[in-house]
């Protein structure tokens, strides 16, 4: 994959600043979408002879058009790939690589359930499915391969190690949460969103509202297993503080999710919706900032290499830039000798000691040396011991070679 | 997809595979140094210093291994002429009484009949000196009593006794050859030991001198003779009882004991005189006929005449008497008769050498000690000043007599019996710890060299002696001043060779005088008690290593004593079995038959004789060890013995050269592929010609291997540690052999396909490993091991501190419930790969890797090696025609290959 | 049909409490036992092999040449901080340890378990950089562990390289 690398610019520091903010946005566009269309069409499998309204019902909640599937799957899959391969900058890991084969696979499965949903084909929908599970399993396992750094210089197949327990818990955390919010997303579109709720006597309401309470339940109670089990069998060095109180976060919202979700399959007519579904979707956030900070608390050290790389790299650039600038910088007399007048009059005059010694003592040493004088101006240091540093006055270059000019010449008139 | 994959998927689908991530951080620290390592150490690789071993007069050359600030690990220097590299079974276990936890770790005090109390050095040397002017004062003598002393020290102790008044009252060794000595200096005006060239003869005959035991310098000896005993020499033992150096001798010629006066007075009469003997001399020899020293010895006759043919047949034959045989009522006559017969053989000065002799000049016999209780009883000894009394208890009434001193001082490391009396007690350092030197022979010199600070605030004895004196100097510069002289590379290599003067020696004149002065021969009826210097304790100075305890006694496989040896016709007449007790005069001791031990005798070895009221030769000063008409009666009482499992009788069972072993009816067939090796298959070659049972090897292995020694219990339920014995087995009449037994790395290992976890495997290089993280402790490895090889620790076997420091960092502590066994010292064999691949080599050298029994075996019995490699060692003895393997008919293809005469 | 079920409320309750115990139990071993450990001097690694640019055997000499890395002697440290940063709180205490001549007792990050024989100078003879298995240490300010040790790891390298995996060659 040199073409990915190629591609690649090393990447700047304010990218890196926003590089986190973005991976997590971008893996929360993608994942609760995809995970509820997936669950949802799986769904519609189960109703789809038995029942072919509900099947039908069950594949509008999370409907695949070319617009969603631009939002909320090519875009946040293409960007993950470029987000990744800049987080992990100079590491010898085929993430990228990895994370191109897998949108592919997985775009197809989308594309395949849009085409089974619309031509009413049940075995597009199903092969579609089970593209998305294999899709999604490794892309579990490379989520793990980058808070697992030790595996990295021993992965010789095509695949990240896709046969370990992280790999597996991490899967079926990631499969529960899309029943939850897929639980949550049947309750909201159908029994909540005004557009599109069902008809009050539709026959299949009561059916499809038990089943996504069921979920939601489900989800919510068998999530938190996985999830102690999936710190549990974490890499010490991927772990931190961070994971731990998101995780006891997202425990308290499964907690209300669970006693809701209980609490409404007593009832004929469920209440608070859209909360529920809000609730949802910030235990998949949650769940996803709880992964990142495993994968940034693993690459800690290498995040450390690459900020000082890249501020190194930007203070490279700019001081080549700034000499660039410098060697073409026309003085500018008038504005010289304002700064004069403004600032450095305050400390010197010309043949007199008052703050900092007067020019006639310190300018010889400059005559015709235009570059050291500049180099003192743009950073000042202690010279004389009789005498106080010069504090920095934070001039730009043309001001710097403007005052410079100014300086000599009044020290040759001066003559 | 690969089985562990196919394992991992199976965890995860039964739900249930543990995190790997789970060990944390314990209290492990890393402590920096405060300042850098000597130029050229590197922290944690091992350093080497030479040293003198003294845990007996012996005084071989040692090399300490260092490791992290401590010694580990004791060998011989290969350099030293005393020892040459190898060193015995009490040297090597002498590293556990440095780390000893019962070591005197302060001075201690006692009031009169109170207890002793810690106080300071200061206070100490001030009391010391303040007795002395006391007692000095009430006109008593100040003496010191030490053991025998060398080189400086011994200047030393004199200049003190000088320079504080105090009388040098002699040296006191159990076993100091005053009857040689005496001998010697009535025949040859020398009273002195001189040195055997053992080396030079080419015939020899030793009388009751147990040369490869504890005579003298054992580990030389064996050295010595260990060459010869492969080639096949005419080397005679005669001697009362049993011994290893007995069972090693081509012949052995069990004389009833005090009879050896006939056979040497025979032989002096028989063979013929090479250097001529004054007509006085011969007309004063005793007169003894062939049939009378056959009828008196008990020895055939036929077997008298082949002793005389080799003696006179040889260029050079060595008559060599000593040990028990001096040590009766006529043990005077014995070394006089053999001083004789040495002379009259020609081996003086050839091979008796009186100007390299043992420095044995400052020692008195016991008859000295005698009269030294003697003069405390009568209340004549103010201050005594004892260092060094080794085995004092032995000795009939001694020891209750040191309380009659006015004060006594006791310059000591452990509170023996000895020293447990004394006022005050003054801690001494282990050699390990200071500064000396010794000269055990006269030009031996060899330099101690400390190789750790004192682990407790112990001092060496010279600087206790030069404090007390009240001198400023140290003994370190006091040793340096007389070393200062010697080139540096003397220094180096830490021991001198310094040539000596050989002056010509004559018969004295009064050596007829001393001859026609015999009276006749005592009786000694039967059963006699002879009471042997112990192998494993010498004159029981090394009872505190309880190591020593551990190792089973070679001749009767005892680990955990006391005990008396009976021979098989008198337990089967007084119905006694192994741990039956015997009363002998004051005390009981439980018995061991011992096959091979002649009838009429019992031995005991001179730890286990205590209270058994051991009296002094008045006529040479030795201790009585071999006396007749004693009682033994049985008190019906059992004390359960420790030792070996398996009888020694060997008959037919495929364990002795030329032994084919019941015959197996199957034919030999496998279910698994031949081991393909390619670049080595270890193998080791053990020459039974050669061994003779000393075990150090035992002790090696203990001490490299980091082996636990378990304790009397646990040998009485058979659990002992040890992964290397040396196992005695007879067939018929014939003297035992040694066979040194430790994990035969089997190609057809049955251990193997038993164990259900892969805990042991057999590796490409021929191993059959053992890896203890994996081992569950099924035990069935060991079940199914026809050699016995495996251990099974049954418990942590913690060392109490200090002692849990002696580990070898290169070998895991193995924890509990885990099998283990010999590796063939796998940690030097990795040493030495990763020396080859420094030096860029692909391959190790042939000799490169020395297992630690190899490496101290005096009598190089144990070769290791490649038996790929057909230039390697191994491979040629394997292939000499003389290797047989232990039960070679189960099939098992042994990788161990014992070497004897006796296969062809 | 409706359910009633407000009866298992508690039993809800009750279950996420265990399972927020739980979260609770694992963050409190970790921050116990499995994240850096506090030393006895904040040593920075990321100051001295980062910002001067040391090389690692400048103070861990043993590397190299023997199994172990070693930890530097105090001499070595003051062979600057005689001079450099003597202000700074964690060098007072350095100068303390130092006039003491008392040893710093430096907590083990990287423990092997009783069973394994591992020698440094093996690994970095056949090139292998230390970060493989410290990671880069130098941008640690406070060194952890960042590689499990475990046996499977070490066999997957020793796979990778085509050395020995022979049980022995680690175990005895």
């Amino acid at each position: 994959m040199d073409i990915l690398k190629n591609m690649l610019l090393p990447p700047g520091v304010e990218h890196l600043q926003m590089l986190p903010v973005l991976v997590v946005f971008m893996l929360w566009a993608h994942l609760p979408f995809a995970g509820i269309a997936w669950i949802c069409n799986l769904l519609s499998l189960v109703f789809w002879r038995r029942n072919p309204a509900a099947a039908r019902d069950l594949g509008r909640v999370a409907p695949l058009t070319w617009s969603t599937v631009c939002i909320f799957i090519v875009l946040p899959l293409a960007s993950l790939l470029f987000l990744f391969q800049h987080f992990l900058f100079g590491e010898m890991v085929p993430v990228g690589s990895y994370i191109l084969r897998l949108t592919l696979p997985i775009i197809l499965g989308f594309l395949l359930l849009a085409l089974g949903q619309h031509r009413r084909q049940a075995a597009f929908v199903a092969a579609g499915s089970v593209l998305l599970a294999g899709g999604y399993f490794f892309f579990s396992s490379v989520m793990n391969l980058i808070f697992t750094p030790e595996k990295w210089p021993f992965i010789r197949r095509p695949m990240p190690d896709v046969f370990s327990v992280t790999v597996v818990v991490h899967f079926k955390v990631f499969c529960l949460v899309s029943v939850l919010l897929a639980g949550a997303a049947i309750l909201f579109v159908l029994f909540h969103w005004p557009e599109k709720r069902l008809p009050v006597d539709a026959p299949h309401a009561e059916t499809l509202r038990r089943m996504a309470l069921a979920m939601v339940s489900g989800g919510s109670l068998l999530l938190p297993v996985f999830m102690i089990w999936e710190l549990y069998v974490a890499p010490e060095p991927a772990l931190s503080l961070n994971a731990f109180w998101l995780s006891a976060l997202v425990l308290v919202l499964l907690a209300v999710l669970a006693i809701w979700s209980v609490t409404m399959l007593g009832r004929s007519a469920s209440r608070w919706i859209a909360a529920a579904f809000v609730g949802a979707l910030a235990v998949s956030g949650l769940l996803i900032l709880k992964d990142h900070s495993l994968q940034a608390a693993a690459n800690q050290e290498h995040w450390v290499l690459l900020n000082e790389s890249s501020a190194r790299a930007l203070a490279e650039w700019q001081g080549q830039r700034a000499a660039q600038l410098a060697k073409n910088m026309v003085a500018d007399d008038k504005l010289g000798e304002k700064i004069y007048n403004d600032r450095c009059t305050a400390c010197h005059r010309f043949d007199q000691k008052v703050v900092g010694p007067p020019y006639n003592q310190v300018l010889p040493k400059y005559a015709g040396d235009m570059e050291k004088l500049k180099t003192f101006l743009r950073n000042p240091v202690k010279v004389d011991a009789a005498y106080p540093a010069m504090p920095n006055q934070g001039l730009t270059e043309l001001e710097v070679a403007s005052v410079a000019s100014f300086l000599l010449k009044k020290h040759d008139e001066g003559k | 997809m690969e089985r562990r994959d196919f394992l991992k998927v199976l965890g995860i689908a039964t739900g249930g595979v543990a995190a790997s991530w789970s060990s944390g951080f314990g209290q492990d620290k890393l402590v920096s140094r405060v300042l850098p390592p000597p130029e050229g150490h590197i922290p944690g690789e091992p350093i080497h210093v030479h040293s003198v071993c003294t845990e007996c007069p012996a005084g071989c050359g040692l090399t300490v291994t260092v490791r992290d600030g401590l010694p580990v690990k004791l060998e011989g220097n290969p350099h030293h002429a005393v020892g040459g590299g190898a060193l015995c079974v009490r040297g090597q276990a002498s590293l556990v009484r440095v780390y000893h936890p019962e070591r005197v770790r302060r001075p201690l005090y006692r009031e009169p009949g109170g207890e002793l109390k810690p106080i300071g050095w200061d206070e100490a040397m001030a009391r010391v000196r303040t007795e002395l002017a006391a007692a000095a004062g009430a006109g008593r003598t100040n003496a010191f009593w030490g053991g025998r002393s060398t080189a400086s020290l011994h200047r030393l102790i004199g200049e003190t006794c000088a320079t504080l008044g105090l009388e040098r009252l002699p040296e006191f060794e159990i076993f100091h050859h005053g009857a040689l000595r005496g001998a010697y200096g009535r025949l040859f005006g020398r009273r002195t030991v001189p040195a055997y060239r053992i080396d030079r003869a080419d015939a020899l005959l030793t009388v009751g001198a147990d040369i490869v035991d504890t005579f003298l310098s054992p580990v030389e000896f064996a050295r010595q003779i260990a060459p010869k005993l492969e080639a096949g020499w005419p080397w005679f033992h005669a001697e009362p009882a049993l011994s290893l150096t007995g069972a090693r001798a081509a012949r052995r010629l069990a004389v009833a004991p005090g009879s050896e006066r006939f056979l040497l007075a025979w032989l002096l009469r028989t063979v013929p005189a090479r250097q001529p003997l004054p007509a006085g001399v011969t007309a004063a020899m005793p007169s003894v006929t062939r049939e009378e020293a056959a009828r008196q010895t008990g020895v055939p006759a036929a077997d008298l005449d082949a002793l005389a043919r080799a003696l006179a047949d040889a260029r050079q034959p060595l008559v060599v008497a000593g040990g028990v045989s001096v040590a009766h009522a006529d043990g005077h006559a014995v070394a006089l008769l053999a001083g004789l017969l040495q002379w009259s053989l020609g081996a003086i000065p050839a091979l008796v050498d009186f100007s390299a002799d043992h420095t044995f000049d400052a020692v008195g016999t016991l008859a000295d000690a005698r009269q030294v209780a003697e003069r405390l009883k009568a209340k004549r000894i103010g201050v005594l000043v004892m260092s060094r009394l080794h085995g004092l208890e032995f000795l009939d009434g001694a020891v209750e007599a040191l309380p009659e001193a006015a004060f006594s001082v006791g310059l000591t490391d452990f509170l023996s019996p000895a020293f447990a009396g004394c006022r005050l007690i003054l801690p001494v350092s282990h050699a390990l710890e200071s500064w000396g030197d010794a000269e055990p022979q006269r030009g031996r010199l060899g330099l101690i060299r400390p190789v750790f600070r004192p682990l407790h605030g112990t001092r060496s004895e010279g600087d206790i002696l030069l404090q007390l004196a009240g001198k400023t100097t140290s003994f370190k510069d006091y040793l340096f001043a007389a070393w200062r002289p010697y080139p540096a590379a003397w220094w180096k290599q830490g021991y001198v060779e310094r040539p000596v003067r050989a002056e010509a020696v004559k018969l004295a004149d009064g050596a007829a005088g001393a001859l026609a002065a015999l009276g006749q021969a005592p009786e000694l009826a039967a059963p006699a008690l002879v009471v042997a210097p112990s192998l494993r304790t010498f004159d029981g100075r090394s009872r505190v290593i309880p190591l020593l305890h551990e190792i089973p006694d070679p001749l009767s496989t005892v680990t955990y004593g006391p005990w008396v040896n009976v021979p098989p016709g008198l337990a089967r007449s007084m119905g006694l079995a192994d741990g039956d007790e015997l009363r002998l005069g004051g005390a009981a001791r439980p018995v061991r038959v011992l096959p091979g031990l002649p009838e009429g005798v019992l031995l005991a070895a001179v730890d286990a004789a205590a209270g058994l009221g051991l009296k002094a030769d008045p006529a040479t000063g030795e201790l009585l060890a071999c006396r007749g008409g004693i009682s033994a009666v049985k008190t019906g009482r059992r004390t359960p013995l420790p030792f070996l499992s398996g009888g020694m009788d060997a008959t037919h069972r495929g364990i002795l050269p030329g032994d084919e072993g019941p015959h197996h009816h199957h034919e030999k067939h496998s279910l698994y592929e031949p081991y393909e090796y390619v670049d080595y298959r270890w193998a080791m070659a053990v020459d039974l010609d050669r061994c003779v049972g000393c075990s150090a090897c035992v002790a090696a292995c203990y001490m490299e291997n980091n082996i636990p020694v378990a304790g009397p219990e646990e040998h009485l339920r058979g659990r002992e540690m040890s992964w290397l014995r040396v196992q005695p087995y007879v067939r018929g009449g014939e003297a035992p052999v040694f066979i040194p037994v430790m994990c035969q790395h089997c190609d057809a290992a049955p251990c193997e396909t038993v164990c259900p976890v892969y805990a042991t495997y057999h590796n490409e290089e021929g191993l059959n490993v053992q890896v203890y993280n994996r081992c569950v402790g099924t035990r069935y490895c060991n079940n199914n091991c026809p050699f016995k090889a495996r251990r099974f620790n049954w418990f942590e076997y913690d060392a109490p501190a200090p002692l849990d420091r002696l580990k070898n960092p290169d070998v895991s502590v193995r924890p509990k419930g885990v099998m283990e066994k010999c590796t063939f010292c796998i940690q030097r064999i990795t040493h030495a790969k990763d020396k080859a691949k420094d030096d860029g080599r692909r391959k190790v050298r042939d000799g490169e890797i020395v297992p630690a029994c190899a490496q101290t075996c005096p009598a190089g019995a144990i070769t290791f090696g490649n038996i790929l490699d057909e230039k390697s060692r191994v491979y040629q003895l394997a292939h000499s025609g003389r290797a047989y393997r232990l039960l070679e008919m189960l099939g098992t293809e042994p990788a161990v290959y014992y070497l004897s005469k006796k296969v062809k | 049909m409706a359910l009633n079920t407000r009866k298992l409320i508690p039993v809800l309750v009750g279950y996420f409490v265990v399972c927020a115990l739980a979260v609770g139990a694992l963050g409190w071993y970790w921050l116990e036992y499995q994240q850096a450990p506090v030393q006895p001097i904040d040593f920075s690694h990321r100051i001295h092999a980062n910002k001067l640019g040391l090389e690692c055997s400048f103070c861990h000499t043993g590397a190299a040449v023997s199994a172990r890395a070693t930890v530097p002697p105090l001499s070595r440290c003051m062979e600057c901080h005689e001079s450099a940063a003597t202000d700074r709180p964690e060098i007072v205490k350095l100068t303390g340890y130092w006039k003491a001549q008392q040893p710093i007792e430096w907590v083990k990050v990287h423990s092997l378990p009783w069973h394994v024989r591992f020698t440094h100078k093996r690994h970095i003879a056949a090139n292998v950089d230390c970060t493989v298995c410290h990671g880069e240490v130098k941008a640690e300010s406070r060194v952890r562990r960042v590689r499990s040790l475990t046996m499977g790891w070490c066999v997957d390298c020793h796979r990778a390289k085509q050395v020995s995996v022979d049980c022995w060659i680690c175990h005895h």
